[in-house]
């Protein structure tokens, strides 16, 4: 159960990393890259999702988010 | 070669100390970091063959990437993936003409840090709640009133109330948010319910000292409504503040 978890919470940063690249920014006009292959952007239904409140408590603590990915062994939700 | 652009950066040093940091840095497959600098901005990028250039959600990570690593040095604009000119002139020429609207937007986020937020909520469940906290407001009726066009009716309307119910209850959580970010002096963007699942889509520009404070006023919400789930992600480059429309 929980490797579910962390599985959809890795999906999730994955999906927020991606959207930002490809859909925020600065726009160059007509010089740009706009077809990028093997990329859905279809957010995860609610039932799949994560605590993130546990990283928060670590971050509480005074941990960066890198080292509460080096913790976890995973990308971090903050 | 064309140039492969990564970010527009503030150049608060030598144009030295910048090449001496972007020295320490490697492009998506591991290629060398150059800057073109125009008075205080410079725009960072990376030659490539275009043609060749590999649009792939691999590819689109690890620019992610060399973006959140300059990003640690410098207050920087992301630039959208993919972003290519053909010589280091055409860049200096950019960055020439848009020189004023990129020191405005570089200035607005100047030691701050993007975090987004995403507010979950099983519809189905948060209707249910809200059933049971307003009982008084279901409509019952007796069976001699219970003709198919009465049920339909009655049907539609409590739909229909449980949905502002729904909506007000969104509202507040953004009202909550919203108090959380006046205390920070927090720049926002907020929109509500854009998808089924997703009651709120937020993402907020915290200056890079009230990052704690942030983390710990989203902590307390969760507590507050354990029936949705608050997902706050970052600290991010400022990829949602960008308002410039390039000459």
């Amino acid at each position: 159960m929980y490797d579910n978890v962390v599985d959809s919470s890795r999906d999730m940063t994955l999906l927020e990393v991606l959207d930002r690249v490809l859909n925020k920014g600065v726009i160059l006009v007509g010089d740009l890259v706009i077809s990028v292959a093997d990329i859905d952007l279809v957010y995860v239904g609610v039932k799949l999702m994560l605590s993130s409140v546990e990283t928060m408590e670590q971050l509480k603590d005074g941990k960066t988010p890198a080292e509460v990915e080096k913790l976890a062994g995973k990308t971090p939700e903050i | 070669m064309d140039k492969l652009i990564y970010a527009i950066l503030l150049n608060k040093s030598k144009t030295d100390n910048l090449q001496q940091t972007l020295s320490g840095i490697e492009g998506i497959d591991k290629t060398a970091l150059n800057a073109i600098s125009f008075r205080k901005i410079s725009a960072v990028c990376g030659s490539f063959n275009k043609s060749a250039f590999a649009a792939n959600k691999a590819v689109a990570i690890a620019f992610a990437g060399v973006i959140d690593e300059l990003a640690k040095h410098f207050t920087l604009l992301p630039m959208r993936f993919g972003s290519f000119m053909k010589t280091n002139d055409d860049i200096a020429k950019m960055l020439e003409l848009n020189h004023d609207g990129f020191l405005q937007n570089l200035e607005k986020v100047d030691t701050k840090l993007e975090f987004g937020l995403k507010v979950f909520g099983d519809s189905t469940k948060i209707q249910e709640h809200l059933r049971a906290a307003n009982p008084a407001e279901e409509i019952t009726l007796d069976e001699n009133e219970a003709s198919k066009f009465k049920a339909y009716v009655n049907k539609k309307l409590q739909a229909h109330r449980l949905e502002e119910r729904t909506l007000a209850f969104v509202d507040t959580i953004v009202a909550e948010i919203t108090k959380c970010l006046k205390q920070l002096e927090a720049t926002s963007k907020i929109r509500k319910m854009t998808s089924e699942s997703i009651l709120v889509d937020g993402v907020f520009l915290v200056k890079k000292n009230q990052q704690q404070q942030l983390v710990d006023a989203i902590g307390d919400l969760q507590k507050q409504y354990p029936e949705i789930k608050f997902v706050l992600t970052g600290p991010w480059p400022p990829y949602s503040f960008v308002e410039i429309k390039l000459k």
